[in-house]
């Protein structure tokens, strides 16, 4: 991926620099909002990682003049800042996400990886059912098979399953799934994605065997893909 | 009852009662000195005449001429052989010299009359005086002051009281201002438009000023937060960069320790910052109608699981005895109150023990929270929701020890009372009680 990073403290911005090149992406480091906006308007890019606060020009209003621009690309905030309505601005600014420092790198890049490959297609094109390997998801009906068997999941199961089949093979953290099944933007305090995950493997894996969803230590969970 | 004793403890109608009080008993006191006073100088007046009257007889009766009549005064006089000349008195009028009140029997009337009695050697004269016109003074003055004292006393209580009712509206208005500007309202002024600019104006005026400076200082507090949040965050971050660069090149346990001990700090910082931003107020925009019953739902469905997995019981039922109303709303927001509750399923679920149930009871404007844990002794119960506070015996147990006060300020932001009791059912545990405001309200 073609990466711009907007980001003007003096460690951080090479860290991800350094980060997002070891795992074979093209990174620009721009530290100034101007710079960051003059290079987007040129070249074409996969993904923005913009940090809210630079001197300048800061990362909310480049993309709202991005946006402007009618400049599609997904884009994700960084911000030191954090709060609820912060975060409101940044998606009403054209951000797709959010990420509250500091942050783990896994957890940046899973959701990088969620955005670039986000299908830009409206909500009509809703598959009705998504289909991983055996396991297959009735979207509309809300059924589960595997095998052909039919799974009895009860709604956060099920949401839960529907993100990790959405995307197979990728990273979903914690952080991602509790905002994603549970619409919360906070961290409970409790094993609450643990104890989920491993209901839903109870159901899907073991009357199986195998394992579907795989812990990436440090990171979060994925959904083995078929290739 | 309780009426009166609410208007006994406003300040301005007080003092207007006590005032008028206190005046009607000047009045009474001035009345009763003004009839004295009368009274004394009149019968002084009687007893000069009686006095002059009863030595101008004495001549006379020298002179030879008889007792002359008069016609206001009745003159008796007792010669020494006991020969009685004028009315007949009673015997014992004559034996002492000296002024006697006494009434005439022979004139059949019931008016007192005031005697002078005088020993001329063996003379007597007796000079009678009617005291009817004392009595007609006195009546003169009893009902002219009647009316008086009436009229001035209806004057000052309505003028007392006139005016205290105004003075108590605008205590009543400085109260409810001060009311909002406690439950953390600093727009509200107390100043009102007095056409006199009096101490209650100044008051105000103070207060304003109080309320404003608070107010300026807030926010400058406000924003140095969020710059301390900044600058704090961005090293953080610097920080846990660096530990994750070197947890790939060398994952020793060292550098795993150390990024767990990051991110204990982050947590707790982050927890921190959200109590302070929920304090602030930062986060009222975000309200929506919530029904407490589905929401308790919804918390129920979303901890459940992990409730169960620790091999206790997560049950979501009404207050006895009372069906909640899901037509019936509070503004809330709802991520912050499914966090409250979150918050306290977990509290319950670390401190209870295994086996154990933990309750939801849910009402049409109130939450509760049992465990049959140990409870909190009533001592702790303040403290417990203070931040960073706790008990000894809990201090082994993980978590950031933020958890009631995160709870406290959701509730505070919702005007909710957060209370820890003792089970109602007598058992042993926490019952921890939130009461919003009802939603007439």
């Amino acid at each position: 991926m073609r990466i711009l990073v907007l980001e003007d403290d003096a460690t951080l911005g090479p860290w991800l620099e350094q980060g997002l090149r070891t795992q074979g992406h093209v990174v620009d480091l721009m530290t100034s909002g101007r710079d960051a906006l003059t290079a987007a308007m040129t070249f074409d890019y996969d993904v923005f990682i913009f940090d809210r606060m630079v001197p300048d020009l800061d990362g909310l209003s480049v993309l709202k003049a991005l946006r402007q621009a009618k400049n599609r690309t997904p884009a994700l905030f960084l911000t030191a800042l954090g709060e609820v309505d912060d975060r409101v601005e940044g998606l009403d600014a054209g951000g797709d996400d959010y990420l509250v420092k500091p942050f783990a790198f896994s957890e940046l890049t899973a959701r990088l990886n969620a955005l670039a490959r986000r299908p830009a297609a409206s909500p009509a094109q809703d598959p009705a059912e998504l289909r991983v390997g055996d396991l297959t998801l009735h979207l509309h009906k809300r059924q589960c098979f595997r095998q052909g068997q039919a799974i009895d999941l009860n709604p956060k199961e099920f949401l839960l399953l529907e993100a990790f089949m959405r995307a197979p093979g990728r990273i979903q953290t914690k952080t991602m799934l509790l905002e994603r099944v549970w619409d919360l933007h906070f961290d409970p305090t409790t094993s609450l994605v643990e104890t989920h995950i491993s209901r839903l493997r109870a159901k899907i894996e073991k009357p199986f065997g195998g394992t579907l969803i795989k812990t990436v230590r440090g990171a979060g969970y994925l959904l083995a893909s078929d290739d | 009852m309780r009426k009166l004793n609410r208007l006994w403890q406003m300040t301005a109608i007080r003092l207007a009662a006590q005032l008028s009080l206190g005046f009607a008993l000047i009045l009474l006191a001035g009345w009763l000195a003004m009839l004295w006073f009368v009274e004394r100088e009149l019968i002084g007046a009687i007893d000069q005449r009686l006095q002059l009257a009863s030595e101008t007889a004495y001549d006379n009766w020298q002179a030879g001429s008889p007792a002359a009549d008069n016609t206001d005064l009745i003159i008796a006089v007792q010669t020494a052989d006991g020969t009685v000349i004028g009315p007949r008195l009673p015997k014992k009028l004559w034996r002492r010299p000296g002024i006697q009140h006494d009434p005439l029997p022979e004139h059949h009337t019931h008016e007192e009359q005031r005697w002078l009695i005088a020993h001329y050697g063996d003379v007597k004269i007796a000079v009678g005086h009617s005291l009817d016109r004392l009595d007609e003074v006195q009546e003169i003055l009893h009902s002219g002051f009647a009316w008086m004292s009436g009229l001035a006393l209806a004057a000052i209580i309505a003028l007392a009281g006139g005016t205290a009712w105004r003075t108590q509206r605008r205590i009543r208005r400085i109260e409810r201002g001060l009311a909002r500007i406690a439950r953390g309202d600093f727009t509200t002024r107390l100043a009102d438009q007095a056409a006199i600019p009096d101490d209650l104006g100044r008051l105000a005026e103070r207060i304003d000023q109080t309320t404003a400076r608070t107010a300026k200082l807030l926010s400058q507090i406000k924003t140095q937060s969020a710059n301390i949040a900044h600058d704090l965050r961005t090293p953080l971050a610097r920080l846990r960069a660096g530990l994750e660069a070197e947890l790939n090149n060398n994952p020793s346990p060292a550098v795993i320790q150390a990024l767990e001990q990051t991110d204990d700090i982050i947590e707790t910082f982050n927890a921190l910052l959200r109590i302070a931003a929920i304090s602030s107020g930062r986060r009222r925009t975000e309200t929506q109608p919530i029904a407490l019953a589905t929401l308790a739902q919804e918390a129920c469905s979303i901890f459940e699981p992990v409730v169960a997995d620790a091999g206790q019981t997560l049950e979501c039922v009404p207050f006895p005895g009372h069906i909640p109303d899901p037509g019936q709303t509070i503004q809330g927001d709802r991520e912050l109150l499914l966090q409250l509750l979150g918050n306290l399923i977990e509290n319950a679920r670390r401190y209870a023990a295994a086996g154990g149930t933990i309750t939801i009871f849910m009402g049409t404007d109130r939450l509760a929270v049992q465990d049959g844990g140990p409870g909190i002794p009533k001592t702790h119960r303040q403290q417990v929701l203070e931040p960073f506070f706790r008990l000894d015996a809990t201090r082994q147990t993980a978590g950031t020890g933020l958890g009631l006060a995160l709870v406290q300020a959701v509730a505070e932001l919702h005007d909710a009372e957060l209370t820890l009791r003792d089970r109602p059912d007598g058992q042993p545990g926490l019952f921890v009680d939130l009461q919003f405001p009802s939603a007439a309200q």
